[in-house]
């Protein structure tokens, strides 16, 4: 290859994988020929990301304006909905979803520090965290309240319901838990990818671009669940 | 002019650095000084913002519950809005510790706190505008409490056609459709206005003058409107016929009011 | 150029050839096409696609136009002692037998039906098909990274992921047309969402498209952001780029922070309409005005998504056909930056009599703010205008009706923003009009302007001028044709989206009708004149209108990466008085001459 082939990037900055084959997979990462160095794809990457953090947010943010205002006009309906929650459960998930981030930040510092093995571990054990959210979510939250009746909308059928805007409620429970699901389970599915790839070496020092973006996303999971844990499980 | 603008051919990034008077990759100085990407933080640190962010949701919960206890034991009604403060406040501080440190936005470039500071700005218009007018909608329409009569327009219309807010009779020039004035259109609202006063002060008059059929949607009319107290808050359930539908068990109130 | 410069420019010649260059046979093309990163490829692909589905939505507006060539009436007639009921004006009707879910219904129902389908069908295609993308999507992609120097947009596959998401939503929509369209308006307001053809997907299918469009939308915004940010050519400060870059870096906040809001609104509109969850429902207690609040969250700010690309072209346009500098480039972009924000306030304005009146009369004063910086936009680009050496071709005469068309429809905004006013001219064929002075009058026209004035550096050939200033021309007489007569009938009191009318309007939406013609020959014209420069246009040069921006200083068509070496930006994109544009001769894009004493050119 020529340089004019690599444009404006000093060659040496980008590896060539054909060249240094016995470096680890890390090492050999090329950078897309559109960026200048290493350091511009990680930087814009994690821009990119937190841009797109930007649209989860605000993709939740429906979820939220509809909840104010049904609260703010059914208040009775709220506090009598969220007494039929479990606080025991949603404090439980809280706390795994805060370990999972914990592990997920620290399998970050892993990568960085080149500990190959703690990494494994650290994104097996927020695997383990996201799977035991969903069963905890399905089996002790979802099942049992849509047995008993408490569903959304006309599928609401509970007969000691003590407001007639209860099914509002549960709508939005159903739906701002539902999504947040959908979103774990989006996040585990992208750091599953990850750990597979962390079992062929493709993450070092300063080559971690991967895990710091889906970490990111799965961080924001965890905050946007700091949000819907007391609005859901404490309020009266 | 050409070779002005044109680089030559890259070679080390000292040389163009020298030759460009900026380092070829990283033309805009993004870099200077720190790298900002790659802070490494260090286990005690992690392992503090972890215990931080338990402590913080027993916490939240231990208030959650101390309130339904001091409520209940003590008989002291809390306000509702300190109880969505304080849930609210120990969740914006867990938020922040995880996005200031796990997701490492406090070493990050400003760039990225500007993004998710935009993004908040974005959130607060949405949900501070759209409750401007969802919280509001009532307060505003009670305003008029004395014009609105239930039952559509039927009854509300003859009166408020007849008369304005100070009970003056509204009608003393009619213009037509077409901008002349028609004394058919004065005369048929004026005969409305006066039997509406007439029925008012004296039932009697009213009904020497009208028909019976006028005379009877009046009398209905009034009847309706002696029996009509605005509601203070929305009810906002008006059709628990469907039998899928939860139907409340206290009937009289809800019907009242529609 | 120095020896080594020339060396290199030999060595590409002969390795790199223009992007447009086949690889290898028909199938191996068609795969190098399906399967590029490149951002080139991807707008010229957008380009196509976009151009497609406005086809399909000037068809359904033609459609609609015909429909009220007459009004619909029931004729009764006692024939030989039979009474016989027979319609006028139906002409949609004649369609029944293909339109799916009308069959069934006779008479009058059956034509007012696949009326409403029609007007659906074109605002939806049109919104969420063709001007969301329009603009960022074809000539910003293909021209963003050209502008700023770069090699791609800063995540190339991302690129190509929301062409392939574009069309996967295209195709949803298309699929729901195909079983039989929607009557929900192109704002899928309830309940005519929730509850119009209660058994069917076709609804679902069209909201779900919309919702998979929005991703599109996202990506091609976060793109831009991070490439507008990380990928700047070497000496290109934020004040050094040209005003187009601006205008899609502000479209692409907008897209990023608001089309999030109708994904959510979409989502919520699917489970009440599919489970009924009540939260849009009355009589569950929910609110249609909730809906649309979170509805127009998000398309009043994308009405700016729309406009505010348009804008930036014009500023592209103006200064380089009239080789002048640009007048108040700051206050341009500073203006750009401006009407994104302001976008975010002003959405009440779509809900004045549906919303409470304390919301109403905040939304009224907040929309006016939209007006300073649309205006310093305007006085700018007059004050551009003035004793430049304007060249009357196609781009300008595109500019310069987009100038005509865009102010009528922002002064109209106006009564409309006001709330007294609005109450009468509110869901009128006002409303209609002006809409259309900015969508299309502004919007359309300035991306059919700009495809005029990028088309020779897109593919490398020149088209017919002669041919392309008479479409130019019906386009503007068939468009202030049909609308401007809707501009009357709206405050005579003729109602947006019905199908038939008092015998009184006849006469004008007759002529309104006849602009519809007028206006697609036009296009059909156009569409002329691209088919016959892709077969038989002359060569283009490198830089056939003397622009300075950095687009102009590669090849045309470009090559595969753009420039041959990172380009260095040394001077402004409008120093026309200071310095010769690349690629001209000074003969031909003469530098202006010095002012006399006392002389000043604005």
């Amino acid at each position: 290859m020529t340089s004019i082939d690599t444009g404006g990037n000093p060659p040496q900055n980008n590896p060539q994988p054909q060249a240094l084959s016995t470096e680890p997979r890390w090492k050999r990462q090329p950078f897309a020929n559109h960026w200048r160095s290493h350091a511009e794809d990680f930087d814009a990457c994690k821009i990119g990301m937190w841009l797109f953090l930007t649209t989860e947010v605000l993709l939740f943010a429906g979820i939220f304006v509809a909840y104010a205002v049904f609260r703010m006009w059914y208040p009775e309906a709220f506090a009598n909905g969220s007494h039929h929650l479990d606080v025991h459960w949603g404090a439980l998930n809280t706390v795994i979803l805060l370990i999972s981030s914990f592990t997920v930040a620290a399998s970050i510092r892993n990568a960085q520090l080149n500990q190959q093995g703690l990494l494994k571990i650290n994104l097996s054990i927020t695997l383990f965290c996201a799977l035991l959210f969903m069963i905890i979510k399905f089996t002790f939250e979802y099942a049992p309240k849509w047995a008993e009746g408490k569903r959304p909308g006309v599928w609401f059928s509970y007969p000691f319901a003590a407001d007639p805007n209860e099914h509002i409620w549960w709508s939005l429970y159903y739906s701002a838990t539902g999504i947040h699901a959908l979103h774990v389970l989006i996040g585990a599915a992208v750091l599953f990818v990850i750990l597979l790839k962390s079992f062929k070496g493709w993450y070092g020092p300063k080559h971690y671009t991967g895990i710091e973006v889906a970490g990111l996303y799965w961080h924001l999971v965890d905050v946007i669940w700091i949000f819907l844990f007391p609005l859901l499980y404490l309020i009266h | 002019m050409a070779d002005q603008q044109h680089q030559g051919p890259a070679g080390s990034p000292t040389s163009d650095k020298e030759k460009l008077g900026f380092d070829p990759t990283d033309p805009h100085g993004f870099h200077e000084g720190e790298e900002h990407g790659h802070h490494i933080l260090s286990m005690r640190m992690l392992v503090t913002i972890l215990a931080l962010l338990l402590l913080l949701t027993g916490l939240t919960v231990g208030s959650a519950q101390a309130e339904i206890v001091i409520a209940e034991e003590l008989g002291i009604t809390i306000p509702q809005w300190v109880n969505v403060a304080v849930a609210m406040t120990i969740a914006t501080i867990k938020a922040i510790l995880v996005v200031a440190f796990f997701m490492q936005l406090y070493y990050d470039t400003k760039l990225n706190t500007m993004i998710l500071l935009f993004c908040l700005l974005t959130f607060g218009l949405f949900i501070g505008f759209t409750s401007i007018d969802m919280g509001n909608r009532d307060r505003i329409y009670s305003w008029k409490d004395g014009q609105h009569t239930p039952g559509g327009t039927g009854g509300l219309g003859l009166e408020r056609a007849a008369f304005d807010r100070d009970g003056n009779p509204r009608f003393t020039a009619v213009l037509g459709p077409d901008g002349e004035d028609t004394g058919r259109v004065r005369r048929a609202r004026e005969e409305v206005s006066d039997a509406i006063t007439d029925f008012s002060s004296d039932p009697e008059v009213a009904r020497s003058r009208l028909s019976p059929e006028v005379f009877e949607r009046l009398q209905r009319y009034h009847e309706r409107k002696k029996a009509y107290r605005p509601a203070p808050t929305p009810n906002r359930v008006t059709d628990l016929s469907s039998p899928r539908l939860f139907a409340p068990p206290d009937d009289e109130e809800g019907d009242a009011n529609n | 150029m120095s020896t080594i410069d020339t060396h290199n420019a030999g060595q590409h010649a002969h390795h790199e050839g223009s992007y447009l260059t086949p690889h290898g046979g028909a199938l191996a093309t068609i795969w190098n096409w399906a399967t590029t990163i490149d951002h080139k490829k991807i707008g010229v692909m957008y380009l196509f696609a976009i151009m497609f589905m406005f086809f399909l939505g000037g068809v359904a507006a033609l459609g609609v136009r015909a429909e009220l060539w007459e009004p619909t009436r029931v004729v009764t007639q006692v024939v030989e002692g039979e009474t016989v009921t027979s319609y006028t004006g139906q002409v949609l009707v004649n369609l029944a037998p293909i339109v799916p879910g009308v069959e069934s219904e006779g008479g009058i129902s059956a034509g007012m039906n696949i009326y409403n389908r029609a007007f659906s069908l074109h605002g939806i295609i049109m919104t969420f098909m063709v001007i969301v993308p329009s603009v960022p999507a074809s000539l910003g992609n293909f021209f963003l990274p050209l502008m700023l120097g770069a090699k791609d947009v800063a995540f190339p596959r991302l690129n190509l992921m929301s062409w392939y998401i574009y069309v996967f939503g295209s195709i949803f929509a298309v699929a729901a047309v195909v079983m039989g369209g929607v009557d929900t308006g192109w704002t899928f307001y309830t309940p005519y969402s929730t509850m119009t053809d209660a058994d069917h997907l076709r609804v679902v299918f069209v909201i779900l498209a919309a919702f998979i469009l929005g991703f599109s939308s996202i990506l091609t915004g976060l793109n831009f952001i991070v490439t507008v940010h990380k990928l700047r050519a070497p000496g290109m400060g934020w004040f050094d780029m040209p005003l187009f870059v601006w205008a899609m870096y502000a479209t692409a906040i907008i897209q990023v922070l608001a089309t999030p809001v109708i994904g959510i609104t979409l989502l919520l509109l699917i489970f009440e309409r599919v489970f009924h969850v009540g939260i849009f429902d009355p009589r569950m207690g929910g609110d249609p005005v909730l809906y649309q609040h979170f509805f127009w969250f998000y398309s009043h700010p994308v009405v700016y998504v729309m406009i505010i690309p348009a804008f930036g072209i014009i500023n592209e346009i103006i200064p380089v056909h009239a080789r002048k500098k640009l007048f108040g480039y700051r206050a341009m972009a500073f203006a750009t930056l401006g009407i994104a924000a302001v976008s975010f306030l002003v959405w009440g304005h779509h809900m004045f009599t549906a919303s409470g009146e304390l919301a109403a009369m905040i939304f009224s004063a907040l929309t006016f703010l939209v007006a300073i910086p649309t205006a310093i936009k305007v006085f700018n680009w007059v004050a551009t205008l003035y004793k430049g050496s304007i060249a009357f071709n196609t781009p300008m005469l595109y500019a310069l009706s987009f100038l005509f068309m865009f102010t009528i429809g922002g002064l109209t905004g106006l009564p409309l923003a006001t709330l007294a006013t609005d109450l009468h001219l509110h869901d009128s064929y006002f409303v209609v009009a002006h809409f259309h002075y900015v969508m299309m009058g502004g919007t359309i026209i300035a991306f059919v302007g700009g495809i005029h004035h990028w088309w020779p550096k897109m593919f490398g050939k020149l088209y017919n001028e002669r041919w392309a200033i008479i479409g130019c021309v019906l386009v503007f007489i068939g468009f202030n044709l049909t609308f401007f007569t809707q501009f009357i009938l709206g405050t005579r009191g003729m109602p947006r989206r019905y199908a038939s009318y008092p015998d009184e309007f006849q006469f004008l939406h007759q002529l309104s009708t006849i602009g519809s013609w007028i206006l697609g020959i036009g296009f059909l014209i156009h569409l002329g004149v691209f088919v016959h420069s892709l077969v038989a246009g002359r060569k283009a040069p490198e830089n056939p209108w003397g622009g300075l921006s950095l687009e102009w200083e590669t090849e045309s068509p470009p090559i595969e990466h753009n420039f041959h070496h990172e380009p260095i930006v040394k001077h402004g994109p409008y120093d026309f008085d200071t310095v010769q544009p690349p690629h001209t001769d000074p003969a031909e894009f003469p530098m202006p001459e010095p002012l006399r004493p006392g002389e000043r050119t604005h």
